[in-house]
């Protein structure tokens, strides 16, 4: 309780320090006017996949749902989304149609409205991913890398993505936002409706010459009430038929992270970029299943970062992403229920090493050749990926996009 | 150029921070597994509830083997525990309707005590005795009918025999090291619920079959386990699980069922009635849909555990399979005359079936299978006068 009242003093804080600054940055938070149908698609070939396709995907020592399915072997579309934006005047909406890594289903991943209600303030509603970080939002198609980061899959379930209202806001490059949360996504998953989660970020945005820096903060909280692993079931099943005997979580969830973001315009050939973030996930709360029950304390800690050197339409990248996890499971159930959930394999930091080479056709294709090295699952292994990526509009009206 | 760097450095000494700190863990707090006392169980096999009260240790265990095979612990020293629970017989005795120390006959089956301490409940219905520690006082103090034939008048002598024994001065002292006063109701009800609870078995061919090793367990065995487990037969329904038996709890349960079933043994005049004085737990809540309703014992070394049933009716293995395969009995005459099979509180996976010879001998050897030599023989559980 005393945290959540700290999350909303902080947004609170947050957002009429906003108020009392805002004159500026005011476009920055819009699209552009008109329609717009951007279409986004990735193609790959991989040598290894993580898991076989009858087995189910965990990295060893943390409690997974969400999205976050594994890649697979050989050659396959990795993602596909249909994009569609409007704006009219100070209103606008965003849709994502598609299929995202792992899955097999194409589904409503985003459709979001939102409406300038002062010159620096934005509300937004809808099935939307969390702005808590620039990366959340992100496809993996629109990174530099084949796979999704290895902390979003541990502590996001591959993205938070839920039903629920914004409220953001920029000034003099300084952005900040809350965000309520209806609580059905994991690492959430509300029974009542009076609950809900809630997150809280500030990002300061800074130019110096050629060089952008972004460096941010959030915190998130919720309640998870017999939280399943919902991957692989009837519903949500994402093409698999895999029948995971139901174990759950149920508890409070925090989550605190920071990042950063680099880029440097050299010249007019040679560009270097930067990113990376650490993030940490307490969850306390107790596990069940249908005749077991023990009390669980855990913590992840989640770091990666990448680099990049670009020499015009050639870009060379490399990511390094660790997990740390500390659990503690109490009570005569705590071995049986620690086995069956993956938890007692928890005996190594999971941690993946990439490294990207990618070659810009035009602006909205590229081909990318990647080499990983991958412990995620327990097992280290080298995985070779080659590939395409579309990413461009296919209509647009109104004024053209920069 | 210089912030590049400075940004660069900040994520690889992170990096590597992190990396360099301790490795990823899972840590177990079991605090009730800690205890003095080796059950000698598989590592699949969960380790079953205790009594806080009353927590296991070797000595208890020594002590209360000595007084279940002592005849001095009955009102005319002539039946101990192991009268009606032999070692070579599963701890169960062979007869159809166990006999107390005066004579008087029980109305029931001695059953086996093979994995007691795994049972939900104690005795064939009874569905508010939940611990041996409670259990134990039953034969020992019992009237109605007398069984070892204890009572508040005759008790002081019966402990005077026991102190007069020299091997248990000490084997007293060890098991209670902090109690000042020794020979107690509590110390010996105890120590005979610590060594009842610590007849564990987990080592009969069908377990080393499931462990990777098939030696002993023959190709019949194999297609009578298919029988067991299917829907064809239902048993698994009742008699599933690691004790074979749906009344199981042990430490990682937390949700315990204590079921009751009604096989159809019985159907006095039509009307679901059991025999007098053997009606199952309908003679403790008086609700007429519990009438004839046991709980299912397991069938861990049931091949040595004839006769079955509740009252031991039912004589042999190949009886018990002719019994579940009418769905019931038929009993055309005399005092419980009336068709089981119709009786209207029986279970409903007690269906029938129909079985070849073949298919009978096959569950039969499935059955026993079930059978742990080592524990019939095992000489921590013997006789040690």
């Amino acid at each position: 309780m005393i945290k959540r009242q700290w999350t909303y003093s902080f947004a609170l804080t947050a957002l009429c320090s906003t108020q009392a600054l805002s004159h500026t940055d005011s476009e920055w938070l819009l699209p552009e006017d008109g329609l717009s149908v951007d279409f986004q698609a990735s193609l790959s070939y991989r040598n290894e996949a993580l898991v076989k396709s009858s087995e189910v995907y965990r990295i060893p020592g943390t409690l997974m749902g969400g999205e976050a399915l594994p890649s697979k072997k050989g050659l396959s579309v990795d993602e596909v989304f249909l994009v569609p934006t409007f704006r009219l005047h100070e209103t606008y909406g965003f849709m994502k149609i598609g299929r995202h890594l792992g899955s097999d289903e194409l589904e409503l991943d985003h459709v979001l409205v939102g409406h300038r209600v002062l010159p620096n303030l934005v509300i937004e509603g809808g099935k939307m991913a969390s702005a808590m970080t620039p990366f959340n939002g992100q496809h993996v198609l629109e990174t530099n890398f084949t796979s999704r980061r290895l902390v979003y899959d541990a502590l996001w379930g591959g993205q938070l993505n839920d039903e629920g209202i914004r409220l953001k806001a920029k000034f003099f490059g300084l952005e900040t936002g809350v965000e309520l949360w209806k609580g059905d996504s994991f690492p959430a998953r509300q029974k009542e409706s009076d609950k809900s989660a809630v997150d809280v970020y500030m990002r300061y945005h800074a130019a110096f010459g050629d060089s952008l820096l972004t460096i941010g903060a959030f915190a998130y909280e919720a309640k998870a009430e017999l939280r399943d692993d919902d991957r692989y079931t009837a519903g949500h099943s994402h093409g698999s038929t895999l029948v995971v005997d139901p174990s759950y979580f149920s508890g409070d969830v925090s989550t605190q992270g920071a990042h950063v973001l680099y880029t440097n315009q050299l010249n007019s050939d040679w560009s270097v970029a930067a990113e990376g973030e650490i993030a940490q996930m307490k969850q306390n709360g107790r596990l069940t299943d249908a005749t077991h029950d023990a009390a669980f304390d855990s913590k992840i800690l989640g770091l990666w970062g990448d680099a990049s050197l670009g020499y015009r339409d050639e870009t060379l990248s490399f990511r390094s992403e660790r997990l740390k996890i500390q659990n503690d499971v109490y009570g005569s159930a705590a071995l049986v229920l620690s086995d069956k959930l993956g938890l007692a394999d928890a005996d190594d930091d999971p941690y993946r090493y990439s490294l990207s080479y990618k070659h810009r056709f035009t602006p909205m294709l590229l081909s990318r050749i990647e080499w990983s090295k991958d412990s995620t699952t327990g097992d280290k292994k080298d995985v070779f990926t080659a590939g395409f990526v579309f990413n461009g509009p296919l209509y647009a009206s109104g004024s053209p996009k920069e | 150029m210089s912030c590049y760097s400075l940004i660069i450095s900040l994520m690889a000494s992170l990096t590597l921070s992190i990396a360099c700190r301790d490795q990823s863990q899972t840590q177990i707090h079991d605090t009730a597994a800690q205890e003095d006392f080796t059950w000698n169980l598989p590592s699949h096999i969960p380790l079953p509830i205790i009594d806080p009260e009353n927590p296991m240790s070797e000595a208890k265990f020594q002590l209360g083997r000595h007084l279940f095979y002592d005849e001095r612990l009955s009102g005319n020293a002539s039946m101990s525990c192991s009268s009606c629970h032999q070692q070579e017989k599963a701890f169960s005795d062979g007869r159809v309707l166990a006999i107390g120390s005066t004579g008087q006959t029980h109305p029931r089956n001695s059953q086996s005590l093979s994995n007691v301490a795994y049972n939900a409940t104690l005795t064939w219905a009874n569905s508010v005795l939940i611990t041996v520690e409670k259990q134990v006082f039953v034969p020992l103090f019992s009237e109605t009918p007398i069984e070892h034939g204890l009572t508040r008048e005759n008790w002081p002598d019966v402990v005077l025999k026991l102190k007069l024994e020299a091997r248990y001065t000490d084997l007293f002292k060890m098991a209670y090291p902090e109690d000042s006063d020794h020979f107690t109701e509590a110390q010996i009800t105890k120590a005979l619920a610590v060594f009842v609870r610590g007849l564990t078995s987990f080592d009969s061919p069908y377990d080393r079959h499931l462990a990777g090793d098939n030696k002993g367990y023959s190709e019949s065995a194999a297609a009578g386990e298919k029988l067991f487990f299917s829907e064809k037969m239902e048993c698994f329904h009742c008699h599933g699980g690691y004790n074979f038996s749906d009344s199981t709890a042990d430490r990682t349960t937390s949700f315990i069922n204590r079921p009751f079933h009604n096989t159809g043994l019985y159907n006095i005049d039509n009307t679901g009635r059991y025999p007098e004085g053997n009606r199952g737990i309908f003679e403790l809540t008086s609700r007429e849909s519990d009438m004839g309703r046991f709980r299912a014992p397991s069938l861990r070394n049931v091949a040595k555990t004839a006769p079955y049933m509740h009252d031991g009716s039912v004589a042999e293995l190949s009886n018990v399979l002719d019994f579940y395969s009418a769905g019931g009995r038929n009993i055309t005459s005399g005092p419980h005359q009336g068709d089981g099979r119709k009786n209207p509180f029986k279970d409903g996976f007690v269906t029938g079936f129909t079985l070849s010879e073949q298919e009978k001998r096959d569950v039969i050897s499935f059955l026993e299978s079930l059978t742990d030599e080592k524990f019939l023989t095992n000489p921590r559980f013997a006789n040690p006068w």
